[in-house]
């Protein structure tokens, strides 16, 4: 087990260099992009798409805790959380440099980067919440309650404002007429990535759910050698 | 006189192999670190459970 999850380490490690060299030197430029913007593409959008799905992590495991009680449910939706604002941090300034190449300003407040901000914020709440609460067992239920919540915000905020808005943002990879409409290599470089990214965060998952419990368990032997 | 043209004439891609280097160096870097951070919480995680066993 523990050889095939070092392979599976080193074949994410080697695709994303073949993918950061065709994203770079393979894919041509898009044609309705200014210059070499379009090849941020490969990265933003993948980055953004993380964020989604570490925040429907989140979501899942709240209500799993909310459900079964179990400690370890509460500390992979925070682990989750933290990396769905990471990922979303990451979207954001990947955005706001293909903004000023593409409309010569960092920041325009488009409905695409509002909805973004308001994201973070909500998340950030989540955060905010989980620090200012102590008793472990409130912490967790209030967290798992307002993660819950929160989710119900995402879809809207990443899929719906964009699209019932008009945006400067270039047209969503499922476009309005319900099509991926892009070139063969840019397709090809573009899944690849979103794939990576994919992998990349349920390693970065997994190593936060480990760490959790090892701090926990630590925790709890810290506790009994004092009860001793 | 100074002269303030270009020494040599870099082609497009010159800069998009230069962008390409320096993210390859940045995720190289990101990466090793991953692994070895892997393998360090993996061998506490081992260490704590074994611990635990009477």
């Amino acid at each position: 087990m523990g050889n095939v999850r070092l392979l599976l380490q080193w074949f994410l490690g080697l695709a994303m260099v073949v993918i950061i060299l065709g994203a770079f030197l393979w894919a041509r430029p898009a044609a309705s992009f200014v210059g070499q913007s379009s090849r941020i593409v490969f990265f933003h959008v993948p980055q953004a798409w993380v964020a989604f799905l570490a925040f429907l992590v989140a979501a899942i495991h709240s209500g799993l805790y909310l459900k079964h009680r179990r400690i370890e449910n509460d500390e992979a939706a925070a682990g989750a959380a933290r990396l769905g604002i990471v990922f979303c941090v990451l979207a954001t300034v990947t955005g706001s440099i293909f903004a000023k190449v593409m409309w010569n300003s960092y920041w325009n407040w488009d409905p695409r980067e509002t909805s973004i901000v308001l994201l973070l914020l909500v998340y950030g709440a989540y955060l905010g919440l989980r620090g200012a609460i102590e008793e472990p067992e409130r912490k967790a239920t209030l967290s798992a309650a307002y993660a819950l919540a929160a989710f119900v915000t995402v879809p809207f905020l990443m899929f719906a404002v964009p699209r019932l808005y008009s945006s400067l943002h270039p047209d969503t990879v499922i476009n309005a007429r319900g099509k991926v409409e892009m070139s063969t290599d840019i397709r090809v470089v573009f899944f690849s990535s979103t794939a990576a990214f994919t992998a990349l965060f349920f390693w970065l998952f997994s190593l936060d759910r480990k760490v959790s419990r090892i701090v926990r368990e630590a925790s709890l032997r810290h506790e009994q050698e004092l009860a001793a | 006189m100074t002269d303030l043209a270009p020494a040599a004439n870099v082609p497009a891609y010159g800069a998009l192999f230069y962008v390409a280097a320096v993210n390859i160096i940045i995720w190289a870097g990101i990466f090793l670190y991953l692994v070895y951070l892997d393998r360090k919480v993996r061998d506490a995680s081992r260490h704590l459970s074994s611990e635990g066993k009477p």
